[in-house]
């Protein structure tokens, strides 16, 4: 099936999409991308010079001399602005400070960010209109053409006791997207070593910064493209791109590579899409990035009734933060997730969790009534997880 | 002096004097026109921003598409101070704006002290407040249109009058 994307009809294309983002008119703003994951590795510093054009022009020489120059260099993760506060950088290589001359250690030493510096950032990122991002300011973040995110924080705008946006901004927090093939190695190397009679859907946890959604859009062009190499044929699969950050549409074209098989939903809400994909666009695999919102739980069981398979991100730091969390429990307790792999720093796999059939018919127990199985109270309180036992097999 | 020459010199003065009058005329007649073309400008950027949410530099550009007039020298020069991706704020980018389009304009002092006005609220608040903001804009512009056509079509020819016969009264008054 060839690549292709659809745009929600109505309000709903609003959620988390940049308006006019198909606009040609806009186009300024936004540089050419390459379109082949070949090309992108031409340039390292790529992606930090996109995130760099809606930065401060104060801070940018600064900035600028710390872009990477080689494959070796320090790759930026995040920048952050802080008012009154110094510049900071996270690298893949550690946090380090912005100085005019270039890295500082300590935070004394660095360029400080005025009040008017936040502001420009914020009149960039959200191109001087507030109006035109009200969802995304209530939810203190903004997509970048590229998928980048910029988070926002300020004042709570209210309206009517109801938040309706920010105003103020202290801070900014721009992080940045970027391919990275091969991050998904180890997810696939998982995926290929499972019992078959698991479904095959996967669900990526990690604290935040670990690079869900960058193993899973790698994970989505390997499986897209197949991995013989490890027995994983290819599959067809569909994306529901809430928040534009996984495929970074732009002009209804993905930015990144998702493979040869892959559809997209921009903009569209995560339940909705999974139901729109699995109806219109025929998947074996429907992807999403951070689920656990009201209406997953039913739309992850009903993509597993039609043997779709479901691969989703998840913020938690363990399994027990997993369980912890009523919506990710509901989702859990669908028995669609086979594997659950939870991501360490630097987008390696930490832990790769088989739920077993006995942890998922244990999950889906209504609460209250034991297990059984030695985890104790699968049900009624999170197990501790345990290798080799219980319903939790231990990869 | 020769004849000839005084008279060269009198026509010089009743011609330049006419020009003059037909040009305060003509500038007096556009300006209703292109306040109306402004309006208009802003109306479609109160759609666009009413029900498309477009941010500023799209919906600037969309509103003017087509005015060769001030009106789209100030949404494009807007628009363009926007992309320029110094995160200029929307009010700074319309002043900019309201300094290319000034000059090439009919707009009255207190035209421009209105637009400015809209300026200052452009871009910086939810989407109810801009279009209360564009729509308050586009009645004050609309009202002056009114006028300024009611008052244009006779100060127009005055001026065109005025001309020709300040520069026959000036010939007069300075003939031996």
């Amino acid at each position: 099936m060839a690549e292709g994307s659809m745009r929600a009809p109505g309000p709903g294309a609003r959620a988390g999409v940049r308006p006019g983002r198909d606009d040609p008119l806009d186009a300024p703003l936004r540089p050419e991308r390459p379109r082949s994951p070949a090309a992108g590795g031409a340039d390292p510093a790529s992606a930090e010079r996109e995130v760099l054009a809606y930065l401060p022009p104060r801070l940018r020489p600064a900035l600028a001399a710390l872009l990477p120059a080689g494959p070796a260099d320090a790759r930026w993760l995040e920048v952050r602005l802080r008012a009154g506060g110094p510049v900071g950088l996270v690298t893949d290589s550690g946090d380090l400070w912005v100085g005019a001359g270039g890295p500082r250690r300590l935070p004394e030493d660095a360029e400080v960010c005025t009040p008017e510096d936040v502001d420009r950032a914020v009149q960039a990122v959200t191109q001087a209109s507030v109006y035109a991002w009200e969802e995304e300011l209530a939810q203190a973040f903004c997509t970048l053409p590229g998928g980048h995110r910029a988070g926002l924080a300020g004042r709570a705008r209210r309206r009517a006791g109801r938040l309706c946006g920010q105003k103020a901004f202290t801070s900014v927090n721009v992080r940045l997207a970027r391919a990275v093939p091969g991050a998904a190695d180890g997810v696939a190397r998982a995926l290929a070593g499972c019992d078959p009679a698991v479904p095959a859907s996967v669900l990526l946890f990690g604290p935040p910064g670990s690079g869900k959604t960058t193993v899973l859009r790698d994970l989505l062009r390997q499986w897209s493209a197949g991995r013989p190499d490890l027995g994983l044929p290819p599959r067809r699969v569909g994306l529901v791109d809430e928040r534009s950050e996984v495929a970074a549409c732009a002009d209804g074209r993905p930015q990144f590579d998702l493979g040869p098989r892959t559809d997209v939903l921009d903009g569209w809400p995560k339940a909705e899409g999974m139901l729109a994909l699995i109806r219109a666009m025929g998947p074996q695999v429907v992807a999403c990035d951070e689920l656990g919102g009201p209406g997953d739980a039913a739309a992850t069981a009903e993509a597993g009734r039609c043997g779709v398979a479901v691969v989703a991100t998840a913020h938690a730091a363990s399994v027990a933060d997993l369980l912890r969390r009523p919506s990710l429990r509901a989702v859990l307790r669908t028995g669609v997730f086979g594997l659950a792999v939870r991501l360490g720093s630097d987008r390696r796999v930490a832990e790769v969790a088989q739920l077993a059939p006995a942890a998922r018919r244990a999950l889906a127990r209504p609460p209250g009534r034991p297990p059984e199985g030695s985890a104790g109270g699968a049900a009624g309180r999170a197990p501790a997880p345990e290798r080799g036992g219980g319903p939790w097999a231990w990869g | 002096m020769g004849l000839g020459l005084t008279a060269a010199g009198a026509c010089c003065v009743v011609g330049g004097s006419t020009g003059w009058g037909l040009l305060v005329a003509r500038q007096i007649r556009r300006r209703p026109a292109e306040l109306g073309r402004l309006a208009a400008a802003l109306e479609a950027l109160r759609t666009e921003v009413e029900y498309g949410r477009t941010p500023l530099p799209a919906a600037l550009r969309r509103s003017a598409a087509g005015d060769r007039g001030p009106a789209g020298a100030l949404f494009c020069a807007a628009a363009a101070q926007l992309e320029a991706g110094g995160g200029a704020s929307a009010s700074e980018a319309w002043e900019a704006g309201l300094g290319a389009a000034q000059d090439r304009s009919a707009w009255s002092a207190s035209d421009v002290e209105g637009l400015r006005r809209l300026g200052h609220a452009l871009g910086a608040s939810d989407a109810q407040d801009q279009v209360r903001h564009l729509r308050l804009a586009v009645s004050r512009l609309r009202a002056a249109e009114g006028e300024a056509s009611a008052v244009a079509e006779r100060q127009a020819r005055m001026w065109s009058y005025l001309g020709v016969l300040a520069g026959v009264a000036v010939v007069l008054a300075v003939l031996p």
